[in-house]
């Protein structure tokens, strides 16, 4: 974990809302604390508000009410201040296919008023940061999807912002550039850089500090990973039933099983307490002709754990955050 | 944390804000980029370059070679020497050709009818002697539904009578009565229909490349997703804009050197007046067709809707740039409207400065109001635009 971190909030988001045309609601009064240092996820399902978050925080977008600072700045008012110190990066990031990777960093450099000895020593810097330093003349538009991703983070970090907004930086990249994208993110966030990341993929979140769930425009849990997976009721209990739909129909009729999950050809069903439900939900099982075998409790993943918190709220059941 | 109000004066003002070196600095950046980018598309190039010399040099080539030899019918019912003279001049000339000679006026409806012929020249009897007297009449009928070929073959055969007439008059003596018509055309002397059409074209074409360019320039950076990558970053909306033009107008004053060279050189057009005033006012008049283009860009979504734009306000221009109907026919009202777009304004600079060898002390009301559209299109592009995504 990151030292230089300080709990010192970096990044206030208070009451944040924005409705689109007068009826669409892509934000609903979102509170949130991200601390200097920590690497932020947001994540949440496609539609549930992140793009929005993220852009309101850069200040492309004006909210319909709330409030944004970074570093105290409020978005609104001070969005030069804002763009000097963030570097943001958003979904359908593009680079200038046209444009050598060299050209492309040069332009951001020329923009971001970054010359003389110091120009040269940030490209060097980026670049072999990104592993690209043999590359500089391939034009951008030929690099492969990972490659141009790692571009896109190099030239959104020519000016060294000292917050990173970064929306999906890895969806649609194959998994070994998805990893080493983060080990890029890791390093940043080592040199004491915020991040704030979108991600729909939960060994992503995993990764971060404490990551906030976005549902349905309204964020309905905030924590660490830890604390996220704790607040899954009960205890996770996997089998493997030889049939899988009459098995899942009869378990989510008992009255005692939170949840039932599908994972390929296995149950994961959400109990209270393994040891006193399962014995009644076996006999419960065997009358309906359906044989259980590979049964073992588990800890439930950040996966699980996302699909649970949002079933809860669906269900308008979950406790309130 | 809240310290910070000094920061708000910086917000109210787009002109003052940050207005510096480093300013000019990212707007030469910009465009340095566009001019890079355009050099990089090749099919862009072609568009932008290569197309519309070609398609100059076409329409250049057609309506200077389009009329020659056009068919026209006699009826030739003198039979005198002045008779036969006429025909062997419309023959002469090389735009027109004798393809039959008909016995009475009644056949003519079925030759035009068939547009087996474009005109029909009826020579009556006595014409040689009504000349003698002093009121020689000569009949035209025309094909009026090709106007255009009709008024060259009008042109054509008018001026082959007079040509015959006024050798007439120097055979004859001197004391015979003058010609009784005698066009006298001025400017044009040969009343070269193509001078008009090659000139509207070199206007409309330039323009044409420099709104495109400009056009898409923003646009197509909102379609990749670089514009919102360009929002967070130091740039203004002012440099996005001046930087977007610049660009712009470099190509669409390249493709007037091209095409002015094609014109003067290829098609003998003249160029009478100063080429340092041509080339400033066409400059102007770029800028302002480069603001209509940076306005399309803020209102644009994706390329394609930027096209369209571009076509629909093309064809709005042409219609009210008086090359398909002279603007004075127009309704006073669109009269007042016509004035809004530039190309008319420019049409008149051009024929004036080409044709005429006019200068600024006639050309000044156009130069103005050239003047006043560039900076009202540029000015509401820069308010179109928005700096936020919304």
């Amino acid at each position: 974990m990151n030292t230089s971190g300080t709990d010192r909030p970096i990044i206030q988001v208070q009451k944040l809302t924005r409705i689109f045309k007068k009826k669409i609601t892509a934000l609903d009064e979102i509170d949130l604390t991200i601390k200097r240092g920590e690497i932020f996820g947001l994540v949440g399902p496609d539609g549930a508000g992140k793009t929005t978050a993220l852009r309101l925080m850069a200040a492309v977008m004006t909210p319909t009410s709330g409030r944004v600072t970074i570093a105290g700045h409020d978005s609104v008012k001070d969005a030069e201040e804002i763009r000097a110190h963030v570097g943001y990066m958003p979904q359908k990031f593009s680079l200038y296919g046209d444009l050598s990777v060299y050209e492309n960093l040069e332009f951001y450099a020329d923009i971001f008023d970054v010359h003389g000895a110091e120009r040269h020593r940030r490209f060097e810097q980026v670049l072999s940061f990104a592993h690209m330093s043999h590359i500089t003349d391939r034009r951008a538009g030929k690099l492969s999807g990972g490659m141009q991703k790692k571009l896109g983070l190099a030239c959104t970090l020519i000016h060294r912002p000292a917050v990173l907004l970064l929306d999906e930086p890895t969806t649609g990249v194959d998994p070994v550039s998805r990893r080493e994208f983060w080990d890029l993110l890791t390093e940043l966030h080592i040199q004491g850089t915020t991040i704030v990341v979108s991600t729909p993929y939960m060994d992503e979140a995993e990764r971060c500090n404490r990551i906030g769930l976005l549902f349905k425009s309204q964020l309905i849990e905030c924590g660490t990973p830890r604390e996220i997976k704790a607040m899954v009721r009960g205890q996770v209990l996997e089998l493997h039933p030889d049939r899988l739909e009459a098995a899942r129909v009869v378990l989510e009729q008992q009255p005692d099983v939170l949840e039932v999950q599908i994972y390929g050809t296995l149950l994961h069903i959400f109990v209270e307490n393994v040891a006193v439900t399962w014995p009644r939900l076996q006999t419960v099982l065997i009358d309906r002709g359906v044989t259980v075998d590979n049964l073992r409790v588990i800890r439930p993943r950040m996966e699980q754990a996302f699909i649970s918190l949002i079933r809860r709220t669906q269900e308008g059941k979950g406790q309130a955050a | 944390m809240k310290g910070e109000q000094a920061l708000f004066v910086i917000h109210t003002s787009l002109f003052t804000h940050h207005f510096s070196v480093i300013m000019l600095f990212r707007i030469g950046n910009l465009a340095q980029k566009e001019l890079l980018q355009l050099t990089r598309d090749v099919i862009i190039l072609i568009l932008v370059l290569i197309g519309p010399m070609l398609q100059l040099a076409l329409i250049a080539r057609t309506t200077t070679q389009g009329f020659h030899h056009q068919p026209i019918v006699v009826v030739d019912q003198d039979h005198s020497q002045l008779s036969r003279e006429l025909v062997t001049s419309f023959n002469n000339t090389e735009d027109l050709k004798v393809v039959a000679y008909l016995d009475s006026p009644d056949q003519i409806d079925q030759w035009l009818d068939q547009t087996q012929a474009i005109m029909a020249v009826t020579l009556p009897a006595g014409l040689e002697a009504d000349v003698a007297r002093g009121a020689p009449q000569v009949q035209l009928l025309v094909d009026g539904t090709k106007s255009a070929s009709a008024n060259y073959a009008i042109a054509a055969a008018t001026g082959a009578i007079s040509a015959v007439a006024a050798n007439q008059q120097v055979v004859q003596s001197r004391t015979l009565p003058a010609i009784v018509v005698r066009p006298q055309v001025r400017f044009n002397p040969t009343f070269n229909v193509s001078f008009f059409v090659i000139s509207a074209q070199l206007g409309f074409i330039i323009y044409q490349v420099a709104l495109i360019v400009a056009a898409l320039g923003i646009t197509r950076e909102r379609e990749l997703g670089t514009l919102e990558q360009l929002l967070v970053t130091p740039l203004q909306r002012v440099e996005l804009i001046v930087g977007k033009a610049i660009p712009a107008v470099i190509v669409g004053v390249v493709n007037f050197f091209i095409m002015v060279f094609i014109v003067t050189q290829g098609f003998n057009l003249p160029l009478r007046g100063s080429f340092g005033l041509l080339l400033l006012l066409s400059t102007l008049f770029i800028i302002a067709e480069v603001g209509w283009g940076l306005m399309i860009s803020a209102f644009s979504h994706t390329q394609q809707q930027a096209m369209l734009f571009v076509f629909v306000l093309a064809m709005t221009d042409m219609a009210f740039s008086g090359y398909t109907v002279p603007v004075e026919r127009l309704p006073q009202a669109m009269q007042w409207l016509a004035q809004i777009f530039p190309f008319q304004h420019y049409l008149q600079i051009l024929r004036g400065v080409m044709l005429r060898g006019a200068d600024l002390s006639t050309l000044w009301p156009q130069a103005v109001a050239l003047v006043v559209l560039a900076i009202a299109s540029v000015g509401v592009a820069l308010f179109a635009l928005r700096r936020r995504l919304d």
